[in-house]
């Protein structure tokens, strides 16, 4: 068993000739909280549709647990946990009927571990679904995703268009389930401080490809503000207040005049660069 | 477990639009029964075949449509995809689902009416395998290419047009060539299928529906479904007006164009025909059934006299099973029978065999004449006695006329024609005149008679014809050499038969009310019959809508709720037994 519980090499994949993932190598460690970043429209959603097999890639390889396929199988989706970025469930079913139509599929769904899931998130079995609002439906995501038990979640952008009660809702949800069952979580988002919240490694996706991934802490210790970059080290971007540069943290850390930026700031910078490192 | 749980989403998620469509097609099928049964057609099976053409389809191209697309329009297109299920699951799960929904409104249509139509046609259970049959695969058929059509999204228009367009190109080109259509195993009419089944579209029926399956399969599975998703275009308002305007235009263009098109073989012509060398009898059934039995005879009677009065080739006839209705002849043209090439009677099987054979060689007589009998009463009187002079003794014909006459049958002849009498008494009347003419001169001066009439080529008048005339004029003597004393009994029944206006309805109009009057106390079980006459009308036609009323014993008139305005006509019916003798037509001055 490999430290990693995905994993993917030279994953690519084009909407026609528009080229939206360009060899990405994604490496998320087994029990990680995965904060995968990127602007929107740079293939997060894509990278994640592939890798729930709901999208083929055009090349590339996929390594989900012990597995390493060019396609995920519907057998391999029995051990993840999908959350999309739109709630779109049959309205007409109610909670509980979703959640018995959802678990026929799944050798270890929990109907008892579901509507406690349902009772800890504040969902009505008895609610027709059509009759949720918009936070209830992403929750009842999160209770039908986790009551199979996976040992890894795929969300993509879950807090996306949900009031902060709701978006705290989720991630303690998440907290929760990675502290007491060691769940692995790769989740896209473009909310830096949901990563800082409960990310322990991110990464960063910039014009198709990984930028840059590893621990969360370590992002920081990369980037920098100088007056004007040195020789050794990346220009991100250049503004008014200095240039953001990218390296290596013992290299960057002793740069004079050297300001650090905050996380927020870090990706801008990544996002508005021109060119890769 | 997968199975059920998609099975009963589909179910449940189309269930409603389904049933409603289900419940428009059964109202279709219960307008096609009554639509059949009005029109007495040959068989109540034609429903079946009516709804599978056209209703049964349209509903097939809504189902398969709304099973594939109705994922992708509501958007829980991808909730489902992200399940662990395989594609092909999904895929074989709304086959399976639509292909049962659309058996099960096939097998419906086709049980409930073999139920309506088993007591009145007899249906035999090899021809309800057969048809059951042919409907499975017409229905595989056309299911498998709309759901496979409808996974190709806005190419499916492009799709269906090049299939139409080749299928065009195809039948023109080979016009010969096996059908290869999808919806060839019900593409002919009832009658020809059901005679000759077209088994050789069983193999392409069943093809495209496979076809339909693994285009389905393969555009789901293809690069996770990507084509699919890319082609998805939900049909709109505008495109369902469209397709609903174009589906009428073709229905009344296809009628427009129905008398350019080349003319083909006649349905009839593919029915079981009785052997024979000198008739053509053909029957709208079964040859395992009741009425094969009496084709057979009317041929083998019909091959007979023609031998014997020098017919080479009798006018084609076609014998339909009829109901039975008060008042309605027992055996009866179809009143929309070009006579073209052929006569369709319509014939009561609850009749006793000889009795039909008399009617039916009266009518094949008839038609060999064409129009000319239709329209010359007295020719059309010697035909009528002919056929139960050949076949032999008529008894409900004589009781007829035994009421009519007090039982002075002895030595009738009359020239009182059909218009005069009732149709049971005309022929009776003329069967009478034709025995007495073969007691008076021998056999061959009827068969000499009947030679004249049947020859007759239409350059003279048929009253040239005429037995009265040519009795009158010694023509009768001399052709069948009748003696003089037959001409005098002629003369005496034609007085007779005039005579016998007292024992008639008579139809009068006082103080605004129409009444009936009869002379004598009418036989227990006689009933009045009665209709407003169409001002256009001469006299009654064979369709005629009529009203029956029970008469009390003793009773001499009957109040009738006709318009005074109008031209009332009634006439009696007198019982024996089950059947009902019809006297003639009365009606006002």
């Amino acid at each position: 068993m490999t430290d990693l519980a995905v994993r993917t090499e030279g994953l690519q994949r084009a909407f026609g000739r528009h080229q939206v993932i360009r060899g990405l190598d994604l490496a998320v460690p087994r029990g990680s909280v995965y904060g995968f970043l990127g602007r929107n429209g740079a293939g997060k959603t894509t990278t994640l549709r592939m890798l729930m097999g709901i999208l083929n890639p055009d090349a590339g390889t996929m390594t989900l647990g012990d597995r390493t396929v060019r396609r995920t199988t519907p057998k391999m989706r029995e051990d993840v946990g999908y959350v999309s970025q739109q709630q779109h469930f049959y309205p007409w079913m109610k909670v509980k009927r979703l959640g018995s139509f959802v678990g026929a599929f799944y050798k270890r769904w929990d109907k008892a571990r579901f509507l406690e899931l349902c009772g800890r998130l504040a969902i009505d079995p008895a609610q027709r679904v059509g009759e949720l609002s918009g936070g209830t439906r992403m929750k009842l995501a999160m209770a039908l995703a986790l009551a199979h038990r996976p040992p890894l979640m795929v969300l993509d952008e879950p807090t996306a268009g949900v009031d902060p009660v709701t978006r705290r809702e989720i991630l303690d949800l998440l907290r929760a389930m990675v502290d007491d069952e060691g769940v692995t979580v790769l989740f896209s988002t473009h909310q830096i401080g949901e990563v800082e919240a409960i990310g322990t490694h991110v990464g960063v996706l910039h014009d198709g490809r990984m930028f840059w991934q590893g621990p969360v802490g370590e992002l920081g210790d990369r980037v920098r503000r100088v007056s004007q970059a040195p020789e050794g080290v990346t220009a991100l971007h250049t503004d008014e207040q200095g240039t953001v540069v990218w390296g290596e943290p013992e290299v960057v850390a002793t740069l004079p005049d050297a300001a650090p930026i905050s996380l927020e700031e870090a990706f801008v910078a990544i996002a508005r660069q021109d060119r890769r490192p | 477990m997968k199975w059920l749980a998609l099975l009963g989403k589909e179910l449940q998620q189309h269930g409603a639009a389904v049933l409603g469509a289900l419940v428009l097609l059964a109202s279709v099928q219960v307008v096609t029964w009554g639509v059949s049964f009005f029109e007495n057609k040959l068989t109540l099976m034609n429903t079946v075949f009516e709804l599978a053409v056209f209703p049964l389809p349209v509903f097939v191209l809504f189902l398969a449509g709304r099973l594939v697309v109705h994922d992708h329009a509501r958007g829980t297109h991808e909730f489902l995809v992200a399940l662990p299920i395989a594609p092909a699951h999904r895929v074989l799960a709304r086959f399976g689902l639509g292909m049962a929904v659309v058996q099960g409104a096939g097998l419906i249509s086709l049980g409930t009416t073999a139920l309506l139509a088993t007591r009145r046609e007899g249906l035999p259970l090899s021809w309800l395998l057969q048809l059951f049959a042919q409907e499975t695969l017409h229905l595989w058929g056309w299911f498998g290419m709309a759901f496979g059509m409808a996974h190709l999204g806005r190419f499916r228009w492009l799709a269906w047009w090049t299939l139409f367009v080749a299928g065009i190109s195809y039948s023109t080109h080979f016009p010969d060539g096996p059908d290869v259509s999808w919806f060839g195993m019900m593409s002919g009419s009832v009658d020809v299928t059901r005679l000759d089944p077209p088994w050789g579209s069983a193999l392409p029926a069943f093809l495209w529906g496979v076809a339909g399956l693994v285009v389905s399969l393969l555009l789901s599975g293809w690069r996770g479904g990507i084509l699919l998703e890319r082609w998805f275009q939900p049909i709109t308002a505008y495109q369902r007006a469209t397709l609903l305007g174009a589906g009428v235009a073709i229905m009344f263009g296809a009628d427009a164009l129905d008398p350019l098109a080349p003319e083909g073989q006649d349905t009839w012509a593919e029915l079981p025909s009785a052997p024979a060398e000198r008739a053509q009898v053909r029957v709208a059934g079964s040859a395992e059934g009741p009425l094969w039995s009496v084709g057979q005879r009317v041929a083998t009677e019909l091959d007979a006299l023609g031998a014997e009065v020098g017919v080479e080739r009798w006018r084609p006839v076609v014998l339909v099973r009829d109901r039975r209705a008060p008042g309605r002849p027992t055996v009866r043209p179809t009143p929309d029978d070009d006579g073209e090439h052929a006569v369709v009677l319509r014939v009561d099987l609850d009749t006793p065999h000889d009795d039909l054979v008399r009617r039916i060689l009266r009518e094949a007589l008839l038609h060999h004449m064409g129009g000319l009998a239709a329209w010359d009463d007295e020719a059309r009187f010697v035909l009528d006695g002919a056929g139960a002079w050949w076949v032999g003794g008529d008894e409900l014909a004589l009781q007829a006329l035994a009421s009519r006459y007090d039982g002075e049958v002895d030595g009738l002849m009359s020239d009182w024609l059909a218009a005069g009498l009732g149709p049971d008494e005309a022929p009776a009347l003329a069967w009478a005149g034709l025995v007495s003419l073969e007691q008076a001169a021998g056999r061959e001066a009827v068969l000499q008679l009947l030679r004249e009439v049947l020859s007759h080529d239409g350059d003279t008048p048929i009253d040239g014809l005429s037995l009265r005339r040519l009795t009158a004029d010694g023509w009768v003597e001399r052709s069948t050499g009748a003696p003089p004393s037959w001409t005098e009994g002629w003369a005496r029944v034609v007085a007779l038969a005039h005579g016998a206006e007292e024992r008639t309805v008579a139809v009068e109009v006082d103080d605004g009310q129409v009444v009936a009057r009869w002379a004598r106390e009418l036989p227990a079980g006689a009933v009045v019959e009665w209709a407003t006459l169409d001002p256009s009308l001469l006299r009654p036609m064979l369709d005629l809508e009529t009203e029956i009323v029970e008469v009390e014993p003793g009773q001499r008139e009957l109040a009738l709720p006709g318009d005074a305005e109008a031209r009332v006509v009634a006439r009696i019916l007198s019982r024996e037994g089950d059947v009902l003798h019809a006297g003639p037509w009365a009606g006002p001055p």
